[in-house]
């Protein structure tokens, strides 16, 4: 007993902590007047050609659809109807043979940064060099949008996190507690 | 091999389900307390092998040792790797809580057919070898299949997802294979009688 444990916890111990399974994650953000995302397999492996579909949340209707290419990597416009409407969207990724993930882009979250900036009704026509003031406000949102861009990204993958060593070694405990508890009851009824 | 939430209908998440809570109480009825330590040992190497990714090949695929679990646990192997998938998918992420009865029976099964068919074959020093391997590496290929299967009530056609997943999953069933190869070579020179086997001399 005492050499199997010892083995199965060095077989445990000797397996590359820092190495990764599979899991498809999906992570979006707005930049400019799009939608901007990325996808990829828990570990870091780029998901090719995943078919991307963006959804309602509330009616579940399908709003746009789009492909990912060859890094993972998305963008898409949301038709006009839906910028009226402005509801939550489900951004699902289908990575076939079972892999799916999801990313939830509440209204609040994009409707501020995309309206901002939507090209005004008309320029103003008379001079090229003038600048009103609501173009102002869309030249400096945009360029702050592109800024925030990689920490709006970051900020994404943060919330999906790759599993750690308190991951592991917490479900190991859960496991070993479990035993634990099966080996307890099944010796008070053997006594009993 | 996991399948993720929101991909299979209804009615194979309850099949599923009900399979794997057959199974599982079946493997709780069949373990003996000494048994209880090597399995929960062997649950958790199955929960961690999942974070080891195979880099090889064309998909993002990794580690299950379900056909080791299924040679050394019998039907005890159902509670094993439930309890593993479950803490896979709280603590990880994958697959997820309401595809675990399918997930269990995926992974399950295969490694319970895999024991009928080849912990006969570990008896004998001479055979030993070449059963620990198939046992390895046929339960990824028959996971696989399950797994097409489980995918094709749904909505992906057979051949395709079963084409997409084998192939993905070939450089593992090769890996898997020595790992327990390898694995049940060495519980025999330890530790014989988890096995129930005489140990070489």
């Amino acid at each position: 007993m005492k050499h199997s444990s010892l083995f199965c916890l060095a077989l445990i111990l000797l397996l590359p902590l820092s190495a990764q399974a599979h899991k498809l994650s999906i992570f979006a953000w707005p930049e400019g007047s799009e939608i901007r995302g990325e996808v990829k397999f828990s570990g870091g492996r780029q998901a090719k050609n995943v078919n991307i579909v963006v959804q309602n949340r509330l009616d579940s209707s399908i709003v746009a659809e789009t492909v990912c290419d060859e890094k993972g990597d998305f963008r898409l416009t949301l038709p006009e109807q839906t910028m009226k409407t402005k509801p939550d969207l489900l951004i699902i990724a289908n990575g076939g043979e079972g892999h799916r993930g999801e990313w939830l882009l509440e209204a609040k979250e994009y409707a501020a940064v995309i309206s901002d900036t939507a090209p005004p009704a008309q320029a103003s026509a008379s001079s090229a060099v003038a600048v009103n003031e609501s173009q102002l406000r869309r030249i400096v949102a945009e360029e702050l949008s592109k800024g925030l861009s990689p920490i709006r990204q970051s900020l994404a993958e943060s919330i999906n996190p790759e599993p750690g060593l308190r991951d592991i070694l917490g479900g190991i405990g859960w496991i070993l507690g479990i035993a634990g508890m099966a080996a307890w009851a099944s010796r008070r009824k053997s006594i009993s | 091999m996991h399948i993720s939430e929101g991909v299979l209908s209804a009615p194979v998440l309850i099949s599923g389900g009900v399979l794997a809570a057959v199974g599982t109480v079946i493997g709780l009825r069949r373990i003996d307390i000494d048994e209880i330590m090597p399995a929960a040992l062997l649950s958790s190497v199955f929960f961690v092998a999942s974070l080891v990714h195979v880099p090889i090949g064309p998909g993002s695929v990794h580690l299950v040792l379900s056909g080791l679990l299924g040679l050394v646990l019998s039907w005890a192997c159902f509670p094993a790797i439930l309890i593993g998938l479950f803490l896979q998918a709280v603590f990880f992420q994958f697959g997820g809580l309401t595809v675990l009865g399918v997930n269990t029976v995926t992974m399950a099964a295969p490694a319970l057919c895999c024991h009928y068919l080849a912990r006969r074959w570990l008896e004998t020093p001479s055979t030993r070898p070449i059963a620990a391997f198939t046992a390895g590496s046929l339960s990824i290929l028959f996971s696989s299949l399950l797994t097409a299967l489980a995918l094709s009530l749904s909505d992906e056609g057979f051949t395709t997802a079963a084409q997409a997943i084998i192939i993905a999953n070939l450089p593992v069933m090769v890996i898997e294979g020595c790992i327990t190869l390898f694995t049940i070579g060495f519980i025999v020179k330890v530790q014989p009688e988890i096995l129930h086997v005489k140990a070489a001399l």
